[in-house]
């Protein structure tokens, strides 16, 4: 047989596949990957790979074609890139290739578990320099780079936090993070030997609270994160349904003691940009009227009295780049670029920046239905009283790049077992071009931030849990960007 | 309530489908599943009013059951929704039984039959509820199944609510929106007319939001063949605010003929809540349904809805208190009714109420309601409560048979009702409420029942929603 007839060219990137041909006249001069490819043919389940590559140097093709041969020849059947329809048991290879350094890595597609990795220099057997075609215009293309699996981490938690934010610490050695969740606000430090230090807590005084939203940046300009924290209070006991009240409060981090820094403000809180902004709740419906930005009085900060945010509508929901742009989710889940805002709203032009990113279903905010439906019978406790609306995911501006979570992983049919992985995915704002800074991980990502670990390297702080809605078990996973 | 929503998926849907005996007309399907169960142990006390007698039985949504005694009723409900962007099919199995052997054990023997002689069949599930939509666009949804409709549920529930099979449209345009039903109660099988035993009803409402108001002017046509009974009923429900309080009222009309004679009544309902905070929001009442002052005249006055719907009805509603439950001696109101309807016996003047049971010379009643609900997080986070009183008159007595004092007139004041209901909610699938309720009856049921002892109602109610 053919060795390419069992290649499933079902990848959307004709220019990849174009590529690959045009340097397929290349010597086949690379060398194997021993041990990956030894795990490969011993592998006794589904024979279908999905194959993955990354990077910009032109001797990532010839690299990638010897491997695809070799592939094909040990009797895999391959798909260039994921595929949602691959079987349940298929193989995820990633190839990247930078700064002379090839990386390989070779995990279980379900559950994103590592199964190899290796890594080679390719500067003494291949040529540096190869024509290569690349697609920055394109909206949906994707870059796939691979992390630095071998410095990921995972810490254990004992409490089911919901929001976790990054904060800045004068030692490099140390990354200290807040973690949210129903009974309070908690701050840690990881050190080197990844364990968790308890720093401070706030605790309010509600009862039957949610973990709602977790934000942190320098809105002061005082050189120091404040941090802002929202939960709701669901009331069990109301005989016309559950109604979402809620509670945010700006902290202060002194001298490693949480001080609360406003009023509770009633209403939902981000920060963006190095400014706080704030929505109300309406009466049927989760938000209402205008984002407005925090005011600081005297290191008091209050609601001003002005809309901002570039009058959108969702304080988290969208996005504000800049004076005329914003990134903003879409009702299928799909991260638009929107420009123009200056002029009009209405007539800001929207590109599509992602394919839908996956649902994410918690956490939620309980709305009281106007009117109730009858679903079962007529009794108070047979009707539909409230509606669980769920939050935006999180974008996180940083630079000229957004991050955000896809949620690759799903409860399936009964929700019996989980499958699938999650994964945080990079927008380049000016190009659209979506990346993979960071592995995928088989859990559910139920939040993440961003933080700078050991010799400056990017690092992503990954808040896990076996279920959705965070009432599993939960985790933290630090997770190097090695490209940097 | 939380469901479980299982998400579209070009794979999964087709398989749901299948496993559920759907056809798939559009892959954009989502399933839900949903449910409750509920398991209410029960003590009824007196429910003749009479500590001296022992009681008859008597029927709630389990079964038959007696009187002065206690039971578990226990109601279990599997609810699945498959729905697309324009159409939906929902179905709600359920079984609603009082817990014996013979019902839970589904072994079949002799000597287990019910007292209708129907053979024990253990804990039978049936669609209790069904309901087809098809959207042909905002302002035209076609609708049918059995499911629950209503044209005055949410104000005093004196007209119609009920899980009667229905056809019908109603759509929504701005702040107008409207309900068109061919309800077929009764389609009875007989030789002769093809009408007989029937009982269909034909009815449209018109909603029109105005400012914080809604008024909706209601039209109901009760072709009651069975009862050789024509009822046009017509009135008007609205909602609003009256500054910090909550307004409800309806009135109703009812005209037309009940073999040969002439029907004319009516019936009123207006309620004001007044929330004063999450623990205490009160509400005042009024609940009217005309009574019939002359058995032998050519005219019927005794009001009934197609459906007196008061156990569920808006601010008076309590799915368990003494008052919704079927209170055949004294009082005369069914299972769900508030007015007293079926005093009087459905004889040659009755016509309408739920079974059709209903008598057009009944007394009527007035019912004057105090009550408040609310959140106890004073004392627990968790736990809420509503409580009521009901004073309660006949509105006319000279139907009633005084068997105290033979010979004299019926009081007019049938009697007080006092309705205690705790809730605790563990969280959003389970709670468990507790409802205390007394009738005490007053002179007019005294005078007809020769006796003067309360009925007591205790019911713990343990709820799984899901």
């Amino acid at each position: 047989m053919n060795d390419f007839a069992q290649i499933n060219f079902r990848l959307p990137l004709h220019t990849l596949i174009i590529w690959l041909l045009s340097v397929a006249w290349l010597p086949t001069a690379n060398a194997q990957w021993t041990q990956t490819e030894k795990t490969l043919m011993a592998w006794d389940d589904s024979k279908t790979i999905d194959f993955i590559i990354a990077g910009d140097d032109g001797r990532l093709a010839l690299e990638s074609l010897g491997l695809l041969r070799r592939l094909v020849n040990i009797g895999y059947q391959v798909t260039l890139g994921r595929h949602a329809d691959s079987p349940v048991s298929a193989l995820e290879l990633r190839l990247t290739v930078a700064d002379s350094m090839a990386t390989l890595v070779l995990n279980r597609t379900r559950d994103g578990i590592i199964i190899g990795a290796e890594q080679r220099n390719l500067a003494e057997v291949m040529p540096s320099k190869v024509a290569i075609a690349t697609n920055k215009a394109a909206p949906l293309s994707r870059l796939r780079s691979v992390g630095n699996y071998v410095r990921d981490r995972t810490i254990d938690l004992n409490r089911q936090p919901l929001r976790i934010v990054s904060l800045h610490q004068s030692n490099p050695d140390i990354l200290r993070v807040a973690l949210l969740d129903a009974t309070g606000l908690s701050v840690y430090d990881i050190d080197n030997t990844y364990g968790l230090k308890p720093v401070t807590e706030f605790r309010p005084s509600n009862a039957n609270l949610s973990a709602l939203y977790l934000d942190a940046g320098d809105i002061d300009a005082d050189g120091h994160a404040e941090i802002v924290a929202v939960w709701g209070e669901n009331n069990l006991s109301g005989f016309d349904g559950i109604d979402t009240k809620l509670h945010a409060w700006v902290f202060t981090l002194d001298e490693g003691a949480l001080r609360t820094a406003s009023d509770d403000l009633q209403g939902y809180l981000r920060i963006n940009n190095n400014a706080a902004y704030l929505q109300r709740r309406g009466v049927y419906q989760p938000f209402a009227g205008a984002v407005y930005q925090l005011e600081n009085i005297n290191g008091w900060f209050d609601v001003g009295k002005t809309p901002t945010f570039l009058g959108l509508s969702n304080i988290y929901q969208d996005t504000p780049i800049d004076n005329d742009s914003a990134l903003s989710l879409d009702a299928s889940n799909r991260l638009l670029y929107l420009s123009g805002i200056a002029q009009s709203q209405t007539a800001a032009v929207s590109v599509p920046y992602s394919e839908a990113l996956g649902e994410i279903t918690f956490p939620v905010v309980y709305v009281k239905l106007e009117e109730q439906e009858y679903l079962l019978g007529f009794a108070e406790s047979d009707r539909v009283k409230e509606q669980a609306m769920p939050l935006a995911r999180r974008v996180l501006m940083d630079g000229d790049t957004a991050y955000t979570q896809e949620r690759g992983r799903n409860t399936a049919l009964f929700r019996l077992k989980a499958e699938g992985a999650d994964r945080i995915v990079a927008f380049d704002i000016h190009s659209g071009q979506m990346s993979e800074p960071f592995s995928a991980v088989g859990s559910f990502i139920v939040d993440f931030t961003l933080s700078w670990g050991p010799n400056d390297t990017r690092v992503a702080i990954l808040l896990l849990n076996d279920k959705p809605d965070g009432s599993g078990k939960s985790s933290l996973r630090i997770q190097h960007y090695s490209t940097d | 309530m939380l469901t479980k929503i299982f998400k579209k998926t070009a794979i999964v849907t087709p398989m749901l489908a299948v496993s559920l005996g759907l056809a798939a007309q559009s892959n954009a399907a989502e399933i839900e599943l949903f449910g409750t169960a509920k398991v209410k142990p029960t003590y009824y006390t007196n429910f003749d009013f009479d500590n001296n007698k022992d009681d008859g039985v008597t029927i709630n949504e389990g079964g038959l059951v007696s009187g002065n005694g206690a039971h578990t009723r226990n109601e279990t409900r599997l609810g699945w929704k498959a729905k697309g962007d324009d159409w939906s099919v929902k179905m709600i199995a359920e079984v609603d039984q009082i817990m014996t052997k013979d019902n839970a054990d589904r072994s079949f023997y002799s000597g287990a039959e019910n007292g209708e002689g129907m053979p024990n069949a253990g804990g039978e599930f049936g669609i209790e509820r069904a309901e087809f939509l098809y959207s042909f666009s905002p302002t035209v949804q076609l609708q049918a199944g059995w499911d629950i409709r209503y044209l005055d549920l949410k104000s005093g529930g004196l007209l119609y609510g009920d899980d009667h099979p229905f056809v019908g449209l109603r759509g929504k345009s701005n702040n107008t929106s409207y309900e068109l039903l061919y309800i077929p109660i009764n389609n009875s099988i007989k030789t002769g007319s093809g009408e007989q035993g029937d009982w269909r009803v034909y009815s449209a409402k018109v909603s029109q939001e105005v400012a914080d108001w809604t008024l909706s002017p209601i039209l109901a046509y009760s072709d009651n063949v069975a009862r050789d009974a024509g009822v046009t009923y017509f009135g008007l429900e609205g909602f609003g605010k009256v500054g910090g309080a909550n307004l409800s009222f309806e009135v109703i009309g009812a005209e037309g003929d009940v073999g040969t004679r002439d029907l004319s009544s009516s019936a009123a309902y207006a309620g004001l809540e007044f929330p004063v905070n999450s623990s205490f929001q009160p509400y005042v009442a009024v609940r009217y349904t005309q009574g019939d002052g002359d058995a032998t005249d050519n005219k019927v006055e005794g009001f009934n809805g197609i459906t007196d719907i008061g156990r569920y009805s808006g601010l008076m509603g309590m799915d368990g208190n003494v008052l919704g439950e079927n209170l055949s001696a004294g009082y005369g109101a069914t299972l769900y009714a508030y007015a007293p309807e079926r005093t009087g016996g459905k004889g040659v003047q009755g016509y309408g109420g739920i079974g059709n049971g209903a008598s057009g010379i009944n007394p009527g009643s007035q019912i004057l309601a105090f009550g408040t609900k609310g959140a106890l997080a004073s004392l627990s986070p968790n736990l809420s409560y509503k409580t009521q009183l009901f004073m309660i008159w006949f509105d006319e007595t000279d139907n009633l048979i005084n068997l105290k004092n033979a010979g004299q007139k019926v009081d007019d004041y049938a009697g007080t009702t006092v309705d205690v209901q705790l809730k605790y909610a563990f969280n959003k699938n389970f709670s468990i409420d507790y409802i205390f309720s007394t009738f005490v009856p007053g002179d007019g049921i005294q005078d007809q029942t020769d006796s003067n002892d309360n009925i007591f109602v205790n019911t713990l109610s343990m709820n799984w929603t899901y």
